[in-house]
């Protein structure tokens, strides 16, 4: 009788846990429940299955000129890095090393939404839109992995900055991109370079917007 | 007895993404290469010519030294790598040596160099365009007594690209002092900063204090506390910088079950620095304030329950001020909060059945002072998983987890971009060994990703990402020197609009893909062994119509046919060839339909086909110590573009002295 006790304690124990749950659960609201959305007003957004390292270009294109961060953020690894070794060592001369250190995904999450707020709050003070040229060298697309190089233009208009102004930013972007399995085709390393030495590009643009 | 320290620890030098390198007495190859900047001629014989200089010289001077000095007082470990890449060629370098001369003093020394070059550059107006990091440490301690050491050292670093070039150099005499189980260091010098661009020069250089306390009392058994508090302080002309930390760290590992680890850091910066341009820039000040607090437990509880508990808080303050307003959006004060803890819970039964369960949640918030900026997100992810071993010939491992990520604009103004995304992912695996010779290795699993836009403005784009995976895999030896495998993979992917599932919308989208990958591999004699691959994949993608159930309209599909074969050669125990070919066709359709007859038809796109050869040649003695050199010449033609010959090379040398 005493070797059966301790067992059945356990089993009440659990019982007990378990209703404890349970009555904790139902009587709350489900955590994993999205909130309500409201039917659509407007038909923005440009997104297409990237079944190709093509169409992640077309993607991030879309979402940079139309602002909508949730396009932006899928074209985007988990294991995203950014670099931009020339406006890096521009940083570290003006003593600002750290300015693209450390450069993740989720610090291209929060700079681009900071860019798009900007943009969409301010549309007619602020805003910016990138373009591709069609001129651009080889593909190289593998089975898992693909390297697409595209230049590029990226108008600013800042009416607020000082002095305020129009800025054309010019370079080459360097796309690496991989696919998983369970994921489409998305880019895990972004290398940006100037047109010219010097000169603005894309980098420059989003250092701004760092903290 | 003598003794001497090695840093085995590669991955701090190598992975470095701009690690900084040796100025003084210039390297012999960034001097070969400053004389010959901007000449194309010969430039490959030049290159290689140069790497080989290089890999002599160290080797010798290695060598020798190895040799003339006691074995147990030197240690070294160098490493070279090249690559080439058609026109990108990357030389990464890195040494490592030490030795203790006398009792009591000894010197180090290590250096890393990387460099890379683009031939030609379609980035720099077909220029070519070298780019270097590196870094140089020397020192050299010498102890006086057993509580009193005193040194110097010296450290060198550079980062260049094209003309810009910053070198910074530091160097001082260092004093460590110990009593009572405290360590004191203090470091006092000098620094230097030379910026070189285009346009011009600049030089900063000044005093540079450092002093570091340090403690660990021994506050309870079977545990490690350290206390350490710094202070750097660079008095540059210009741009002083003034640093100071406070860190606690406690760790105990009760019994080799129980263990509890924090980790407390308070962190104070002051730094000047330029903006604009460097010959006509202004001088800004950033004030940082950073905290930091990490906790990781893992106990045993009641009903050999392990729980398993992480914690995690970073808090970090910036403050700007300019010589005068800049209002520039980079220099706005800020401050940012992030935390996320974690509870796992994993129980074993009968040594058969392993199931674990955790809950993750983070939450992090962005704050601008009250800009448009300001953005907040949180993530909360219920899992678990199990792992059961059925029988002595069957396995199982489930795993599945829900999880939402919520993002919030503090400003009203700013909501159009809230969103909640919601995912759910289950994988399994399940293995039966039919006998010794024979088994089989299924795996699925699903992934739905469902974004929600909160407001109407960008609610149209609230979609389900759906994809499903089945994968089995045959693994069959008939024969000792005989492996055949044999794997599966069909996957789908559907992508529907929330609001557009009802019409016959173009942007709900279904992609196909489904796989063959065969692979056998023939041992003809113990150090001779050849594998043949082969690969077919049918993939295709359209438009996805909601009637009743989903219906497909294919655009466009694919096929491709891969053939490899390769053979492993091993002419002497620690020798190693691979030559490798791979050929590679694949052909695209794009399908139509007749607006009027309704009639399908498909058309041929493209064609592509691939032809690649690789050598590659292993001399190895340990994970260490090998010498490895590989090669590829690959051909491709495609009906969309030109006829495309791309070369790789890459030679690496490991050794450990």
């Amino acid at each position: 009788m005493m070797r059966i006790l301790p067992s059945r304690l356990c089993y009440v124990s659990l019982l007990s846990l378990l209703l404890l749950g349970y009555s904790c659960i139902s009587g709350c609201k489900n955590p994993f429940k999205t909130r309500e959305s409201p039917e659509p007003e407007f038909s923005e957004g440009t997104w297409e299955t990237p079944a190709l390292p093509e169409i992640v270009i077309q993607n991030l294109f879309h979402a940079y000129n139309e602002k909508i961060i949730g396009n932006f953020s899928q074209c985007l690894c988990d294991s995203f890095r950014f670099s931009a070794p020339e406006d890096s060592v521009d940083a570290a001369n003006l003593g600002r090393p750290d300015l693209f250190a450390d450069w993740d995904r989720s610090v291209e999450i929060s700079v681009t939404t900071s860019i798009f707020n900007t943009s969409r709050q301010n549309p007619d003070s602020f805003g910016c839109a990138v373009s591709f040229l069609s001129t651009h060298p080889p593909d190289e697309v593998g089975d898992t992995l693909a390297i697409l190089s595209r230049k590029y233009e990226l108008l600013i208009f800042d009416l607020k900055a000082v002095p305020p102004g129009t800025t054309l930013a010019r370079g080459t972007a360097t796309f690496h991109m991989r696919q998983t399995s369970l994921n489409w085709w998305s880019i895990y390393f972004w290398n940006d370079i100037p047109a010219k030495e010097g000169e603005d590009d894309w980098a420059d643009f989003k250092a701004k917007f760092r903290r | 007895m003598k003794k001497c320290k090695v840093n085995y620890n590669r991955t701090d030098i190598i992975l470095k993404p701009h690690p900084l390198c040796p100025h003084q007495g210039e390297p012999l190859y960034i001097a070969w290469r400053g004389e010959n900047r901007g000449r194309d001629k010969n430039r490959d014989t030049q290159v290689y010519s140069c790497l080989s200089k290089m890999f002599r010289s160290v080797i010798q001077i290695l060598v020798i030294m190895s040799f003339v000095l006691p074995r147990n007082a030197f240690c070294a470990q160098l490493r070279l790598d090249f690559s080439q890449d058609n026109r990108t060629y990357i030389w990464n370098t890195s040494l490592d040596c030490g030795r203790e001369v006398d009792q009591g003093l000894s010197w180090g020394f290590s250096s890393a160099i990387n460099s890379m070059l683009i031939k030609r550059s379609v980035f720099s107006n077909n220029q070519d365009r070298w780019q270097d990091d590196g870094k140089i440490n020397l020192n050299l301690n010498y102890a006086l007594t057993s509580r009193l050491k005193i040194g110097a050292l010296f450290s060198q670093n550079i980062n260049s690209l094209e003309k810009r070039k910053v070198t910074s150099s530091e160097y001082g005499i260092i004093t460590e002092y110990s009593i009572s189980g405290v360590r004191l260091v203090q470091i006092i010098g000098g620094k230097d900063i030379d910026r070189r661009l285009k346009e011009g020069k600049r030089k900063d250089s000044g005093f540079n204090h450092r002093l570091e306390i340090s403690h660990s009392p021994h506050i309870f058994s079977e545990s490690v506390t350290h206390i350490s508090l710094s202070q750097n302080n660079s008095h540059l002309s210009n741009i002083p910088l003034l640093e100071r930390d406070l860190s606690v760290s406690f760790s105990r590992n009760s019994s080799g079950e129980d263990s509890l680890e924090f980790f407390y850091l308070e962190s104070w910066s002051k730094k000047k620095f330029y903006s604009g341009v460097l010959t006509d820039s202004q001088i800004n000040t950033q004030r940082k304030t950073q905290r930091m607090i990490n906790l990781r437990s893992s106990t045993q509880v009641p009903f050999k329950v392990r729980v398993d508990f992480d914690f995690d808080f970073v808090s970090s303050r910036y403050k700007y001020f300019g010589e005068q307003d800049l209002g520039s959006p980079g220099l706005t004060d800020n401050f940012s909060d992030s935390q996320n803890f974690s509870l796992k819970i994993k129980r074993q039964f009968f040594k058969r059945l392993i199931l674990a369960s955790f809950y993750k949640y983070l939450e992090t918030d962005e704050d601008y002072t009250g800009d448009q900026k300001d953005q907040k997100m949180k993530n909360g992810e219920l899992g678990g998983n199990l792992g059961i071993r059925i029988s002595e010939k069957d396995s199982l491992y489930l795993t599945t987890s829900i999880g939402v990520t919520s993002f919030y604009a503090p400003e009203v103004s700013a909501r159009f971009n809230d969103r909640d995304i919601l995912t759910l992912f289950a994988w399994g695996e399940y293995l039966h060994v039919f006998s010794p010779i024979f088994s089989l290795r299924l795996e699925g699993g699903f992934r739905n990703f469902h974004q929600v836009y909160i407001s109407n403005r960008l609610s149209a784009n609230n979609n389900h990402n759906q994809t499903y995976v089945l994968s089995p895999t045959l693994i069959w030896r008939p024969h000792p020197k005989l492996d055949l495998k044999q794997n599966y993979n069909i996957q789908a992917n559907y992508i529907y609009y929330d609001y557009e599932k009802s019409i016959e919308s173009t942007k709900n989208r279904l992609f196909r893909r489904g796989s063959s990958n065969t692979s056998i591999s023939y041992r003809l004699f113990p150090r001779v062994s050849f594998v043949f691959g082969y690969i077919y994949r049918y993939e295709d993608y359209g438009q996805l119509i909601w009637k009743d159930q989903w219906v497909q309209k294919p655009s466009w599909e694919r096929r491709t046919h891969t053939f490899s074969l390769s053979m492993q050669y091993m002419p002497a125990k620690s020798w190693a060839f691979s030559p490798e070919y791979i050929y590679e066709k694949r052909k695209s359709w794009d399908h139509f339909t007749d607006l009027v007859t309704l009639k399908k038809s498909r058309a041929l796109g493209d064609k592509f086909s691939r032809n690649m050869i690789s050598l590659s040649c292993k001399y190895f003695v340990d994970d260490r110590n090998y010498i490895s050199l590989s090669g590829a010449h690959r051909v491709q033609k495609s009906t969309m573009g030109a006829e495309e010959t791309s070369d790789f090379a890459t030679v690496s040398v490991s050794r450990v002295f």
